[in-house]
């Protein structure tokens, strides 16, 4: 039996010096349930009022103590065992007295120390269980015990009265007689052969009995005699250097100090004591008759033996230390204990009750320093379990002195404890459910959502750890659903913080997880409560643009207006077809390819704290832009404050009436309620005025193939693949449901770079989106003189300045097509897989749906599978790309299928070469209808550096009462047609049809701009034509006689849509050839 | 005794084995360990260094509210290491660890190492390039860290 008292009680404090100990413990087989039934019913009394005192009396029940420990009595009386509470089953009388038997055997260990003891017995009944015993009690069951509580009350009672005779005993000892030298089991080889009779050895058993007799009026209830023995303990020890006992007698006197500042107790929630109950300090203070009447009892005056001097004119208030000193007095008593190695647990539960009345005081600092010399106290050989009880004890009480990275540093060590290579069994859970503790300490939630906003700002290097270590323990767990949602979660927030080494060990392991157990968005919620949301790779790839795409020029709708005669309501529901006559940048960038001359890229940085946007101001009264006769076609940016933000100006040609269908999008989209209230500023505040194109100021047709277009870039070190990326869209028929603030925004690509274009200033306009969105802003354009900053009103342009914009180069524009996916009933979305290069730049993918029905819709977000997590993506929460959505409409298909149709030619010329198409218009309708209205829209887009790369409309309406014809001439003309005598033949009747010539004659004027004329190897003019339908369910098929144009003009290997690497290639020589494309 | 001498060998060559800075909202703009030993570990002693930092900081606040004093002296002492903190008016926290066998070290030494460390500090923040509560890249700032990591005398 080692002398050393080797188990601390980590949840010791002062106010356990009050209490008495009794040991509850099961005698034979008990099961463990009810006998922890029973423990707790005896532990709810845990103070009890003594009869006929002021006093009360605490206990402290144990159901596992080591006689070691007990050892210790002597030296503080609160760790001696004073009670024995046995309890056991029996169910017959024949077992009873083997029980007996082994109930005083359980005595005979805390012999010693013990007061008295009872055994509760369960189960028995008859003879045996008749008989009135006071140490017995029997019960015919568990759970028919309705006098447990009062049983131990009993008990505890005559605990007292033992406990209150020794008291009286030890008091009142004769100063004349020997008093016994009080020891701890490691003194007792020192002391023998001692001189018993020198001063120096009376005066030591004097003190140490003097403080004896203190902890027994301590756990009496009489706290201010307490105090008196333990002062002059103090000095008596004092003067014989009795270290360990001069210690132990300070601590009494903190102990009783801290019971009297303190009557709630310091152990926090846990030990907090009855409110009923007032602690004697208490009562002493509430009523000061009752106190007068603790100290003259008659064992504290018996004015003999050392007893003498416990008189009542030491003021208590004197007797007590303060609140300062009584933290003196711990160091001191510490600074003592350590003198002695075997005293190590004494001084580890001294400085945590130490530390648990610095919490109380509030003093951190000092709190921290007990708590770091506790951390470096040796108690010899710890088993692991102990090590782990050890750094929990060390993390909790961090955690009360607000020390919550110690705690969590301290909590994390315990869960590696747990794990610890030297234990058989590791504790995974144990570990995991630790580790999940230390979370807050490490600032680090497990949502996703609070690393969305800007860079993430925190101890990465210990988070990624602590993230690592989840992984970990969740995997050994063996729990993979949760390894693989850390796992993502460390990949998606810890990106930035990555090598390219660990991204590639960290995805790799997470396609191993993901491989057992694929990764959802479901919410996982862990047995203790804790939910784990879902983690959306929105970092992979990484999206910087999101813009719904028209549909191609021959399927866009078309509303017709006031065109369908008097006899029809302009109200009445709106009849589309597809043709349409703006919007044409978007189809041409698609259909060729290039964007060379039309766009600027322009880097601009916010250096506000708020959000900023750019809007081009464009208005169509007022053309605004460089180029002569060019539109600059209006868009809107949104720079998130503090990052750089690529945009381009795109200037759109057009026939004005193009611009006015324009504007009237725009206001039907206010109609909508898209956006509250351009027109407060439109009116009369010139140049503020916002356009709305890159909102969706285009319809989508139900039944269509539609696409969005996303710019996406892979930020891994290797190639990313994608599946079944496919769009998420909410579709709702209510309108309304847009309202409020819906910015729509649109980044345009860009790259597409000309050199020596010059950007009027006047075209920057930026306003604050907040609080007031019409606001003119400044924005510091990056790579521009430091701080150039423009504050930018109409009219004031600064060309020179605006020059300087240092242009990249010219990069070709290349369109990866991807299938979409499905789902809903509203929009068909169609999967689409991707591989995108390591590291690559901009990467545009185009994701495919078919809206189903009709009404507004929006793009909410893509879903993706990467590395086997499939993720929802809301736009919402995409860094760098602020929308709250993309949203439009839905309009009814035109009962013609489009590809009945569109049709299309290209032919190639020669400027100055004329070509003449025919084109065959027959209805194939059977109806027989008698009147046709229809439109021939033919587009022309050109390929031509002296051009600005402009498309031209030329829109002719048929109307079978009135003729009608009209064309745009932007720039020379070089196309015409006759449709008067086609029109004549109007309407056709069913299976008719009839034959429209067109000229077309290249007649370009290359003249003005000789210094673009070495762009010319992709040039060309690209003629689209799109007879197109009749709004009274009456068809005119067009048939574009490509081929006998292509064998007339001999010119059949220019009669193909050209590709954009077919423009690159083609015809560098030919300085004046124009393609065109019908 | 040998090893007592090889110790006191490396102490006069190393200063500081680690020194960081920390954002008013507490986490770090730099940090930088001698290479020898594990990064990680001087990461969780800096880290839990700041609550002893905010105690002294909060503490500072009721009783010597007046005192301009920035240095708040030792932080913890541990087996291996002393930590030392230092506060700015605008709440950035400078850190410097030591080797705790680095008994020549006098408290002077440490407070003209935050001073010059600030002084390093506030030049970075005179950059009209650096914003605020960024990473600090200066590659000044890095080598006056780099000299007190090195060189004492």
């Amino acid at each position: 039996m080692s002398a050393d008292m080797s188990v601390p009680d980590y949840m010791q404090c002062a106010e356990d010096h009050q209490t008495v100990l009794v040991v509850v413990q099961p005698v034979g087989i008990v099961p463990e349930d009810q006998f922890f039934r029973i423990y707790k019913r005896i532990t709810s009394v845990s103070q009890v009022s003594i009869r006929d005192s002021q006093r009360v009396l605490f206990i402290r029940y144990r159901h596992h103590y080591t006689p070691e420990n007990n050892e210790w009595g002597d030296f503080q009386t609160h760790r001696k065992v004073v009670g024995l509470i046995a309890v056991t089953s029996c169910a017959t009388a024949k077992e009873w007295p083997q029980l007996s038997d082994r109930f005083h055997g359980q005595k005979e260990v805390f012999g010693s120390t013990l007061y008295d003891s009872r055994l509760l017995v369960f189960g028995l009944q008859g003879e045996v269980a008749e008989q009135q015993r006071t140490d017995v009690a029997f019960y015919p069951s568990y759970d028919d015990c309705p006098e447990v509580e009062k049983r131990v009350e009993d008990f505890v009672e005559s605990i007292f009265i033992v406990l209150e005779s020794k008291r009286l005993d030890r008091a009142t000892d004769k100063s004349g007689d020997k008093i016994q030298l009080l020891c701890v089991p490691f003194e007792k080889k020192d002391f023998v052969g001692l001189d018993t009779d020198s001063r120096h050895y009376k005066k030591r058993c004097q003190g140490r009995m003097r403080k004896h007799v203190g902890d027994l009026c301590l756990q009496a209830g009489m706290l201010q005699d307490a105090l008196v023995h333990y002062h002059m303990s103090v000095e008596l020890l004092r003067s014989v250097n009795d270290f360990l006992w001069l210690g132990a007698a300070l601590e009494g006197l903190c102990s009783a100090s801290v019971i009297f500042h303190y009557p709630g107790g310091t152990a926090g929630k846990r030990g907090a004591r009855k409110p009923g109950l007032s602690s004697a300090a208490d009562a002493g203070k509430r009523h000061r008759p009752g106190a007068q009447e603790v100290l003259i009892d008659p064992g504290a005056l018996s004015t003999n033996g050392i007893s003498a001097d416990t008189s009542a004119e030491i003021g208590r208030a004197k007797n007590c230390l303060s609140q300062e000193d009584i933290i003196e007095k711990y160091k001191e008593a510490i600074s003592y204990y350590s003198k002695y190695k075997s005293a190590g647990v004494i001084e580890l539960e001294a400085c945590i009750k130490a530390v648990r009345v610095l919490a109380i005081q509030k003093r951190s600092m000092e709190a921290s320093e007990f708590l770091q010399n506790a951390v470096y106290i040796n108690l010899g050989q710890l088993s692991e379990e102990e090590k782990i009880q050890r750094y929990s004890i060390l993390s909790e009480l961090y955690e009360l002195i607000g020390f919550h990275r110690k705690s969590a540093f301290f909590k994390r060590v315990a869960a590696m404890q747990c794990v610890a290579p030297t234990i058989p069994e590791p504790g995974w859970k144990a570990c995991y459910k630790l580790l999940l503790e230390t979370l807050p300490g490490y600032s680090l939630s497990l949502d996703p959502k609070d690393f969305s906003k800007g860079t993430h700002r925190g101890w990465a290097a210990v988070q990624l750890r602590l993230l690592h270590e989840l992984v970990y323990a969740s995997r050994r767990m063996g729990n993979p659903g949760l390894s693989v949602r850390h796992l993502s979660f460390l990949l998606q927030t810890m990106l930035d913080f990555l090598s390219d080494q660990e991204k590639k060990e960290v995805t790799q392991s997470l396609e191993n997880y993901t491989s057992k157990c694929p990764g959802g968005m479901d919410v996982i919620t862990l047995p203790d409560g804790l939910k784990l949301p879902p983690v959306p790779f929105t970092k992979l790839p990484i999206v910087r643009s999101v813009s719904l795409l028209n549909l191609p020029v021959s399927l866009r709708p078309h509303k017709v207006k006031a065109l369908l005669g008097q006899g029809m309501s302009a109200a009445s529901p709106f009849i589309y077809s597809p043709i349409s006559m703006h919007n044409r940048g978007d189809e041409r960038s698609k259909k060729i390819g290039s964007q060379r001359s039309s766009v600027t890229p322009v880097r601009l940085v916010n250096c506000f704290r708020h959000g900023l946007w750019l809007d081009s101001g464009g208005r169509e009264n007022r053309q605004v832009g460089t180029f002569e006769k060019g539109l600059w076609r209006a868009f809107r940016v949104d720079l998130i404050p503090g990052r750089d933000c690529d945009c381009v100006f795109m200037r759109v040609t057009g026939p004005k009436s193009s611009a006015c269908e324009r504007r009237q999008d725009s206001s039907r989209c206010l109609e909508q309620g898209f956006i509250s209230s351009p027109e407060r500023t439109a009116a009369g505040d010139g140049g503020r005025y916002c356009l709305l194109l890159h909102y969706a100021h285009f319809q989508w047709v139900q039944g269509d193939v539609c696409e969005v277009q996303l710019m996406v870039y892979n930020p891994m070190p290797f190639e990313l693949r994608v599946e079944n990326m496919e769009l998420q869209f909410e579709a709702s028929s209510d309108r309304n449901k847009a309202s409020g603030l819906y910015w729509p925004w649109r980044i345009i690509m860009t790259r597409f770079v000309r050199r020596d274009t010059t950007i009027s200033g006047s075209l920057v306009k930026l306003f604050q989106t907040f609080p007031d969105p019409f606001a003119d802003g400044v924005c510091v354009v990056r790579d521009m003189p430091l701080c150039q900053s423009q504050s930018v009103s109409d009219g004031a342009t600064d060309d020179a300045k605006m020059s300087q914009f240092d242009l990249i180069d010219d990069l070709m524009y290349y369109n990866c097509r991807i299938s979409l996916l499905t789902s809903g009933v509203d929009f068909e979305a169609l999967p689409a897989a991707l591989s995108l290069p390591a590291e690559s730049g901009l990467y545009p993918v185009t994701l495919v749906g078919v809206p189903r029905t009709t009404g507004n819709i929006t793009i909410s977000g893509y879903h993706s599978c990467v590395f086997g997590v499939s993720s929802d993506c809301l736009l919402d929460g995409l860094v760098g790309v602020k929308s709250s959505g993309c949203m439009l409409e839905v309009v009814p298909s035109a009962h013609l299928s489009s590809e009945d149709l569109s049709s299309s030619v290209s032919l190639q010329l020669f400027n100055g070469e004329t070509q003449e198409l025919m084109v065959t218009l027959e209805n194939i309708e059977n109806s027989g209808c008698t009147s046709f209205i229809g439109f021939l829209w033919i587009a022309a887009t050109t390929y031509c550096s002296s051009l600005p790369n402009e498309l031209q409309e030329h829109c002719s309406r048929v109307d079978g009462a009135r003729p009608w014809f009209e064309t745009e001439k932007l720039f020379g003309e070089f196309i015409s047609w006759d449709l008067k005598d086609a029109v004549s033949h109007l309407p056709l009747k069913s299976g008719q049809s009839v034959t429209v010539p067109i000229r077309i004659q290249a007649k370009l004027d290359f003249s003005s701009q000789e210094s673009l004329l070495h762009d010319l190897n992709d040039d060309g003019i690209s003629v689209t034509g799109l007879p197109v339908s009749s709004p009274l369910r009456q068809v005119l098929k067009s048939r574009s006689e490509n081929k006998s144009v292509g064998a007339d003009s001999s010119k059949n290997e220019y009669n193909h849509v050209k590709s954009p690497s077919g423009l690159q290639q083609g015809q560098s020589c030919s300085d004046d050839l124009a393609l065109i494309q019908i | 005794m040998i090893g007592l001498m090889s110790r006191d060998l490396r102490v006069r060559v190393i200063m500081a084995v680690c020194i960081a800075v920390i954002a008013k909202e507490n986490y770090p703009l730099y940090i930088r360990s001698v290479p020898t030993q594990g990064e990680l570990k001087f990461h969780y002693t800096v880290h839990t260094s700041l609550d002893v930092v905010e105690e002294k900081i909060s503490g500072v606040g009721k009783a010597l509210a007046d005192q301009r004093e920035l240095y708040l002296g030792l932080l913890y002492p541990t087996e291996d290491y002393k930590v030392y903190g230092y506060v700015t008016n605008s709440k950035v926290k400078f850190v410097i660890v030591v080797d705790s066998s680095n008994t020549s070290l006098r408290d002077n030494e440490i407070r003209s190492m935050f001073r010059k460390l600030h002084n390093s500090f506030t030049d970075v923040m005179c950059n009209p390039f650096y914003n605020p509560g960024d990473q600090i890249q200066s590659k000044a700032f890095d080598s006056i860290v780099a000299a007190m990591m090195v060189q004492a005398c």
